[in-house]
């Protein structure tokens, strides 16, 4: 619903556990405009928000300490290649392009909230998947020389300063969005890429990475559960139509690995969670260390909360129930 | 005879952006209960001007000095309410343009009714009655009709008819007409300054013409004021000065006016342009465009003395007689 | 007077048609549709929902489906929020913005007026310079930045009003966003309401006003009043649908629970029913407050005729 609409929610003697239940009314405001509503939250009018504008974390951690919540949150934010096109079939070229990516300056500098670098597929904290994080070797390589090893990966590939690589990319209008572009194609240019932005609102945006209709792009994955199939099937090939298209649901990029798509099949059938997640580490190995997709950084959950509210705590999911929470006077 | 209106040493100034300019200086005259005078002069004269003065309805950055005494009250400095006990009741104008003189959003019927309704306190419908009664006066046929209308429903004599009615409503002491007839065609002219006439006799009003026009003066007004440069520079009654004019200015104005000059074999424009009144020339103002002129007139500027003892007046250093020595 | 209205309502029908016939084939020519978004949905689903949308027929089919439609007064769901049709979410928003809207034009148009009136009467003195400058100041300053400086000032600073939000009855959480909402309507206002006022007392006919001895509270309630309204006039249907369709940035920023935001995200969500429901009443709004604007117009210029 629309602005300024809100639910109320009052503690029902027929719930199971009102005994427990510490807060008698609560009311969840709808408010469009973040500023406006941390002007509320600062008036008393309101005691948790569960975003706020990412420029001022530090206004909020310099006035307000202890308030401004920032968790990592099972989302990863990327950009998609499309790979049915040269030269982004070519995983040299894949690979120069996400090596050349400075991600730790993404969080801190460029937004401003402290996002965490991604290297991999599945953000930390997913359920079902015991074993150590994804992280490749170029990760811990200093930046320069990352730069070093991506100039020559694009000039064996044929794209050197003098006949750069030309190349569009596309994002949703928002200003985060524009300004994470601005710093990659900065980022590229070092390594003889010439970029266009380009901009266009949701619709249209999807409507272009659903038809292929693109170079590289800008995306975002919410897990709508916390398991780690949940991002990897997004790298699995499309499925053939009766018609004959394919469909290639969210994978943007049209990555496709027989072998992925085979390992995916086999955790799918896997009881045993362990091996599980085995089967499925093993798939995001695989699709990271052929660059099927840049992965940028971790979201992160944004929430204020005020000192008058106890039980708030943190979460990858960004779940808090107001059955475990109280509120001092 | 009574005078109605006795003005002292008026003068007018304007505030400019650089400078102040004076558009009236010492003007002094008498205006005798009923009788007609005529104030005549090019544009920039300062006819007009003074007489709004008298009026209190100068722009705003305008001031006037001096004295213009309305039997025992002084109009010159007065404030605009206490004014408004006057205006419009005792002392009256019509101006030039009747397409623009009237509010376009009112009725005619409104427009003269509120001058009976706030100077004779006459109830509404009492004025109405007035009101008709007076277009009927002034020759606008089916005067009922008429008081319904707006005024772009009319044409430019009957809206001159309306604001001469609109005028006499309060039968004033005084009415200035400023250039009344300048905007009409030259048929409606004539019978125009015959309804001042007969209205102004009837009612017993002065009638102050403020005209260019020396076609209009002659026989309407009994006397009249030749203004140049600000000032006056001769005074007499209208046969004085159309037979015998002794200032050079008014020989030219006479000569340049066609019905008039109709004795002299062909018309006379007087050379040159009336004077800028930010710089008026040294000595007589008039200098620059005088045939008669002499040393004396370059520098000083000859005040309005008596002529022949009488009740004319002129300001000349000119003494010889202009009628032999015709304007080149 | 009846009849020229009525004329003037059946001459908005076909403008009501054209408008909704070319807002219909943009926004279907235009890419994207509104079931795309950060999740691809099946081939099958869409399919399906394609179908029960009516979009899978051909367009001139559908364009006169809906106009059949909006004939017998059903403009269709909302292909967006789910649960509701276009109707309900108009019904639902349109009160609150209707009344947020005529609270701004009432105050504004009157503040508008009193201060222009006043600036004119005191023309180059001072209350004019102050009223000048004061003025500029919601013409300048953007909307929203207004907005959120009042928050802060007189929500999180002052505590006088509350910040944001509404419920009904909460009339405190009104004042602050009818206040800004008519700021700059206020400002227009009396801008043209000062400058059409300086030029009628210097017309020929105030002149003969004041030559007949009126008095200045007469000469201004009479004689210039009207004159002077009618470039105001002209500005206040405009002005009065501006505030009613451009009260987005307030119902935004103060929490309100208004109309304004649909216009915008139903065109960015293609949620096509909901932009031809919203565009209709917002042509609806314009031809009758033009209508409106046109009859107090005759009235005050009388040099208009109804024809």
């Amino acid at each position: 619903m629309g602005a300024g609409s809100y639910l109320r929610g009052v503690k029902s003697e027929t719930y199971y556990g009102k005994d427990a239940l510490q807060i008698d009314e609560i009311r969840w405001d709808n408010t469009e405009d973040l500023t406006a509503a941390l002007n509320r939250y600062r008036a008393g009018e309101l005691d948790i928000l569960t975003d706020f504008p990412a420029d001022q974390y530090k206004f909020l951690q310099d006035n307000y300490p202890g308030q401004a919540h920032v968790a990592p949150f099972l989302g990863v934010y990327y950009y998609v290649m499309n790979q049915s096109k040269a030269p982004l079939d070519n995983v040299n070229v894949r690979k120069a392009l996400s090596i050349s990516v400075l991600r730790d300056v993404i969080g801190p500098d460029v937004l401003g909230t402290g996002e965490l670098p991604a290297y991999g597929w599945v953000p930390p904290g997913t359920s079902n998947y015991e074993g150590e994080q994804y992280m490749p070797e170029w990760a811990s390589v200093p930046y320069d020389q990352r730069v070093e090893e991506a100039k020559k990966l694009m000039s064996d590939a044929g794209f050197t300063p003098e006949s750069p690589l030309k190349m569009q990319l596309r994002y949703n209008t928002n200003e985060n969005h524009q300004r994470i572009a601005v710093a990659i194609s900065d980022m590229w240019k070092q390594i003889g890429v010439e970029v266009e932005l380009f901009n266009a609102e949701t619709a249209v945006h999807y409507d272009a990475l659903n038809a292929g209709d693109f170079q590289v792009g800008r995306a975002g994955w919410l897990l709508d559960y916390s398991d780690a199939s949940n991002t990897l099937d997004l790298l699995r090939t499309g499925i053939k139509q009766a018609d004959g298209t394919m469909n290639w649901g969210n994978n943007y990029g049209r990555y496709s690995n027989a072998k992925f798509d085979e390992l995916m099949d086999a955790a799918a059938k896997e009881l045993d969670l362990g091996k599980r997640a085995g089967l499925l580490h093993e798939a995001e190995a695989l699709a990271m260390d052929e660059f099927a997709v840049i992965p940028i950084y971790w979201y992160v959950s944004k929430n204020v909360v005020s000192p008058k509210i106890t039980g708030f705590v943190d979460n990858a999911k960004d779940i808090n129930r107001v059955r475990w929470m109280t509120k001092s006077e | 005879m009574t005078n109605v209106l006795v003005v002292d040493d008026l003068d007018v100034t304007f505030a400019l952006h650089q400078a102040e300019v004076k558009a009236v200086s010492d003007l002094s005259f008498s205006l005798a209960a009923g009788e007609t005078m005529a104030v005549v002069g090019e544009s920039g004269s300062g006819k007009s001007q003074a007489f709004l003065a008298i009026m209190g309805l100068l722009a705003r950055n305008g001031r006037a000095a001096g004295r213009a005494m309305l039997g025992e009250v002084d109009l010159i400095g007065m404030p605009g309410d206490r004014l408004d006990a006057y205006r419009g009741k005792d002392i009256a104008m019509i101006f030039q343009d009747p397409m623009t003189s009237l509010n376009p959003s009112l009725k005619v019927r409104t427009q003269l009714a509120e001058v009976l309704v706030r100077h004779q306190g006459f109830a509404p419908d009492k004025a109405g009655r007035a009101v008709i009664e007076m277009l009927e006066r002034v020759g606008i046929p089916e005067p009922v009709k008429r008081a319904s209308a707006y005024p772009h429903e009319l044409s430019g004599g009957m809206r001159q008819r309306v604001m001469i009615a609109m005028a006499l409503l309060c039968r004033p002491k005084i009415l200035i007409a400023d250039e009344p007839t300048t905007a009409l065609d030259v048929t409606v002219q004539a019978q125009m300054l015959e309804l001042f006439k007969t209205l102004t006799d009837e009612f017993g009003t002065a009638l102050v013409l403020i005209t260019h026009d020396l076609g209009v003066v002659a026989g309407v007004a009994d006397r009249m004021m030749v203004m140049y440069g600000g000032r006056c520079v001769e005074t007499g009654t209208v046969d004085e000065l159309f037979y015998d004019p002794r200032h050079p200015y008014t020989l030219g104005l006479l000569h340049s006016t066609p019905h008039v000059a109709k004795r002299a074999q062909r018309l006379d424009p007087i050379q040159g342009l009336p004077p800028s009144l930010e710089r008026l020339p040294s000595g007589c103002a008039f200098h620059p465009r005088c045939a008669f002129r002499f040393e004396t007139c370059f520098a000083e500027r000859p005040q309005l003395l008596p002529v022949d003892g009488g009740a004319r007046g002129r300001a000349c250093w000119y003494q010889g007689s202009l009628k032999h020595e015709e304007v080149a | 007077m009846l009849g020229y209205a009525l004329r003037r309502v059946l001459s908005a029908i076909p403008i009501v048609f054209i408008t909704i016939a070319v807002c219909f084939f943009i926004l279907r020519l235009a890419p994207g549709g509104p079931f795309d978004g950060e999740r691809a949905l099946p081939p099958d689903v869409l399919r399906n929902l394609r179908e029960y949308y009516n979009l899978d027929k051909p367009l001139p089919l559908q364009f006169v489906d809906y106009i059949l439609g909006v004939l017998r007064g059903d403009f269709g769901p909302s292909m967006v929020m789910r649960d509701f049709s276009v109707a309900r979410l108009i019904s639902i928003g349109l009160p609150f913005t209707l009344m947020l809207g005529f609270a701004a034009f009432a105050i504004g148009t009157a503040a508008g007026l009193i201060a222009g009136a006043l600036a004119a009467f005191y023309q180059n003195k001072w209350p004019d310079y102050l009223l000048v400058f004061v003025v500029l100041i919601p013409l300048v300053i953007p909307n929203f930045l207004m907005a959120n400086l009042a928050q802060l000032v007189f929500g999180v600073y002052l505590r006088w009003l509350p910040v944001g939000g509404y419920q009904p009855g909460a009339i405190l959480n009104l004042v602050m966003p009818v206040l800004i909402l008519s700021m700059p309507h206020g400002a227009r206002v009396a801008r043209l309401t000062r400058g059409s006022m300086i030029e009628v007392l210097g017309t020929n006919y105030v002149r003969t006003a004041r030559s007949k001895g009126l008095g200045t509270r007469l000469i201004l309630a009479r004689h210039a009043i009207k004159p002077a309204l009618i470039p105001v006039v002209s500005y206040l249907g405009p002005g009065l649908s501006y505030l009613l369709t451009g009260s987005l940035v307030v119902e935004q920023v103060f929490a309100l629970p208004g109309i304004g935001k649909y216009f915008i995200t139903a065109a960015l969500n293609r949620d096509y029913g909901l932009v031809l429901g919203t565009t209709i009443l917002y042509v609806f709004i314009i031809l009758a407050l033009n209508l409106l604007v046109d009859i107090v117009y005759a009235w005050l210029d009388p040099k208009v005729r109804y024809r």
